[in-house]
């Protein structure tokens, strides 16, 4: 088992055969569909999300295909699966060994994770040329936009690009000194600078005695980590804060249908009466509504749900992402409700976080976690 | 630089691209690139880049659709465009080149425009057509490796006038020829390893298997050879920090597929290794051509085992499509159905789709699809000529140098004193690299990177 398997393991459990396998595949992927990202909060496993993005549909079912040859998984229903106890097992023999990646927040980050790690490795590929004089080096990466941000960047600071690289040097030694989980080497040895060029991550596992899908997961899990870091103390990191800034807010990616839902939903309509007017099904507005509440961090879901309610499904639900179960708990709420609940609270990822003690019974202290580290 | 069509043939490594860039510069024009591989086109662009030429751009499959807007928006600033042939079923791309003009029109890699080559490209034949689109640009058609029937080819298909050649030998003598005859597999894997840990490098090994290359790395790795694999589905930024490694000389050898080195400017790899034979000579020159391009001596060395010839002979089999395949094709096309669909149902590889769908908008008539069975029946015929002559190469019982200039006409007319393994060869003597060491712990290394003095107690 490596830690895709165990990755595809984890969301098939947490999904328990509710869903196919094809969602976690749109999930590891990161399909910006409203189905692919209502599962992926409702089912605690958002964090996973985009984690492969170069993932090719032959690749995931034929992993998917050996699971379930191993036994690990079982079909249930028409491509829905779920973990066998000997699936389990193995996964608690895993997380044994390895590192759990708890600091992984794909939903949260999946637009900035790349965009930052190809700034950062320019950035940082220019100054170290630059500061020792060198002028002339092919770049690193061949991302234009990042390129050009870069110029941009350097033209910015002009004389004191010196006093820039000591600034960033300094940021990124504190960053990575004292709580990074994970050893720093899997950030640092990637980098490239004057005269040396960063290792790839088939040389880091090679280094490391691990396979290469580990050193993409840790150094995922460590890049997460760092932005949770800096976005908490940016006035520590103002240099590296400002390569996580996103040029422009994306505006947020509805489908049309729920735009069109969304006016009716500020105007203070109730579902029913927005049903009437679109002349569409209430479960379709619900769906819309869902998606707002989803997307929308401002969205209000008060006016839905009461609040005693929420209350109490907010207590049951704690590790267990399952409707049923919490629908047998507060028989009183509707599915849409329980929904709506988990929709907003939800977005930190505490299933992922809460999955190893819940659902395997594992408990790492802190000690345990840094040791379960390869030294590099 | 007088504006007249030529074609030059000239042997890789000897400044390709200093044919347009210097024109360029002296008559003051934009100039078109039409290159056929897509990592070689965006290593042209960082070497024209490094030089300090910044309006340098390739248009290329392998932009997101963001950035290839980007480009074109902009293309009026370009000096340098670089251009991969499918680019130009794009309408609005044609049709931005055609205003913004375009003064000097260059074909690299020629030799797929002809039929008869073994790197035919399909896109290629619709040159002729955008030459006259561009009202008839003097154009520049280069190429390593193309005997005289493709040339004159190549001459027809793009319509050029009254066109001057300009034919270098293919002769690198620098480069000294080896063929090693091995019995088994094993042997050859052997022997493979004992000639990274003793032969000069820096050196690239040549396989046509991406399998082979891994397991091959792996031995050599563990007999702490600073080596690394180079193959197509290894993703883009890692094969970026491969090539640049190489270049560096953090790297000493690597173990690659033929997708490897044809764009790096690195001058002083010393060996090239095949372990599988190539499939034409065309090939095998362009991929020894690597080596030795600064003037120093540099070798070839070809390692073959029984029945190697199997291994290119069976891919050119199975490059062509079933007549099954070509027939449900065809009534799929005309259905309109979408290529990618038709791609993943019947199963073909990208080139498949790329001949099949070329021939389907140029081509009709009833018996459509045992004309092609045929016309694609007689490429297989011609590459496996192609591999017979390469088989032929290794099998001479005389000079494997002058054995390689007849298959273009040339002879030799200067004795070489380190010529081929049957002429007899002195080891290249090569002084001793340093090697260089970089295990930096990750706090060495930032400090290194930013120059901050280490306050080490």
């Amino acid at each position: 088992m490596n830690y895709f398997d165990s990755n595809a393991l984890v969301g098939l459990d947490l999904i328990n055969g509710e869903r196919t396998q094809s969602s976690i595949y749109h999930l590891l992927k990161g399909k910006k569909t409203s189905q692919t990202i209502q599962d992926a909060q409702l089912f605690g496993i958002s964090p996973l999300f985009q984690t492969y993005p170069s993932l090719s549909r032959e690749i995931y079912d034929h992993k998917i295909n050996h699971l379930e040859k191993s036994g690990l998984i079982k079909e249930i229903e028409q491509s829905k699966y779920i973990v066998t106890q000997k699936g389990k097992e193995q996964l608690i023999r895993f997380f044994s060994e390895k590192q759990f990646m708890f600091f992984l927040n794909g939903w949260k980050y999946h637009e900035i994770t790349l965009l930052f790690w190809n700034r950062l490795t320019l950035m940082v590929q220019t100054t170290s040329n630059l500061i020792h004089q060198e002028f002339q080096f092919l770049p690193i990466n061949r991302d234009v936009q990042s390129q050009n941000w870069v110029r941009h960047k350097i033209r910015e600071y002009g004389k004191d690009l010196s006093n820039y690289a000591s600034e960033l040097h300094k940021e990124l030694t504190n960053l990575l000194s004292d709580n990074y989980p994970d050893t720093p080497e899997l950030i640092v040895q990637k980098l490239s600078g004057y005269g040396m060029i960063g290792l790839t991550n088939r040389q880091l596992a090679e280094k490391m005695n691990c396979e290469i899908d580990e050193i993409h997961m840790r150094f995922v899990n460590g890049l997460h980590f760092i932005f949770a870091i800096i976005e908490k103390n940016r006035d520590h990191y103002p240099l590296l804060f400002n390569m996580m800034e996103l040029q422009v807010e994306k505006a947020i990616p509805y489908t049309k249908s729920t735009l069109e839902t969304k006016k009716y939903l500020s105007k203070n309509f109730s579902i029913d009466r927005i049903s009437a007017i679109r002349n569409l099904k209430r479960s379709t507005i619900e769906d819309h509504v869902l998606e707002v509440a989803l997307l929308d961090k401002n969205f209000e879901i008060d006016p839905y749900v009461p609040k005693e309610t929420a209350e109490r499904i907010n207590a049951v639900q704690s590790g267990s992402n399952r409707l049923k179960y919490i629908k047998d708990a507060v028989p009183e709420a509707e599915y849409f409700q329980i929904r709506l609940v988990l929709a907003k609270t939800e977005r930190d990822g505490l299933a992922w976080k809460n999955y190893l003690q819940k659902n395997l019974g594992i408990v790492h202290s802190e000690q345990d976690k840094k040791k379960l580290y390869n030294q590099f | 630089m007088n504006r007249q069509d030529t074609i030059a043939m000239l042997p890789t490594g000897t400044g390709k691209s200093l044919c347009y860039q210097y024109p360029s510069y002296v008559n003051n024009e934009r100039v078109l690139i039409i290159s056929p591989l897509l990592s070689l086109m965006q290593d042209q662009v960082d070497q024209i880049k490094l030089r300090g030429e910044k309006r340098a751009a390739a248009l290329n499959s392998f932009l997101s659709f963001k950035e290839k807007k980007f480009l074109i928006d902009r293309l009026e600033a370009f000096r340098f465009i670089f251009l991969s042939p499918e680019m130009l079923n794009s309408k609005e791309v044609l049709h931005k080149i055609k205003e913004i003009g375009i003064g000097l029109l260059v074909i690299d890699e020629a030799h797929c425009i002809s039929q008869w080559g073994p790197d035919f490209r399909p896109d290629y034949l619709k040159l002729g057509e955008l030459k006259r689109t561009l009202n008839n640009p003097c154009t520049l058609a280069l190429t390593a490796t193309a005997t005289n029937e493709i040339r004159k080819d190549i001459a027809e298909r793009l319509n050029l006038s009254g066109w001057k050649e300009w034919v270098f030998s293919v002769n690198r003598p620098n480069i000294s020829l080896d063929v090693v005859k091995l019995s088994s597999v094993e042997e050859k894997e052997q022997k493979l390893l004992s000639i990274v840990s003793k032969e000069p490098s820096p050196g690239i090994v040549f396989f046509s298997s991406k399998k082979k290359a891994e397991a091959l790395q792996a031995a050599a790795s563990e007999q702490n050879i600073r080596s690394a694999v180079y193959h197509g589905d290894i993703e883009n930024d890692q094969r970026i920090l491969i090539q640049q490694q190489f270049i560096a000389g953090q790297l000493d050898w690597i173990f690659a597929t033929n997708a490897f080195g044809m764009g790096i400017n690195k001058e002083n790899i010393r060996s090239v290794v095949h372990f599988h034979m190539p499939s034409s000579i065309e090939n095998f020159l362009q991929e020894i051509g690597r080596s030795g391009r600064d003037g120093e001596p540099a070798q070839s060395i070809l390692l073959y085992s029984g029945n190697d010839e199997f291994i290119p002979l069976q891919l050119a089999e199975i490059e062509k499509p079933t007549l099954d395949q070509i027939r449900e094709f065809y009534v799929q096309f005309k259905r309109g159905k979408p290529f990618e669909l038709i791609q993943q149902e019947l199963m073909l590889s990208d080139t498949q789709l790329r001949v099949l769908t070329y021939y389907a908008e140029n081509q009709s008539g009833t018996e459509w699809e045992k004309e092609i069975d045929r016309a694609l029946e007689k490429r297989i015929v011609s590459k496996r000529q192609k591999v017979m002559e390469m088989k032929s190469y290794i099998d001479t019982e005389y000079c494997r140098r002058e054995k390689l200039l007849s298959f273009f006409q040339e002879t030799l007319f200067v004795n070489h004193n380190n010529c081929c393994d049957l002429c007899g060869l002195t080891k290249i003597s090569v002084s001793e690299q340093s090697q260089q060491q970089i295990n930096f712990s990750w706090k060495e290394k930032l400090d290194k990177l930013f120059a901050v003095r280490t306050n080490d107690t």
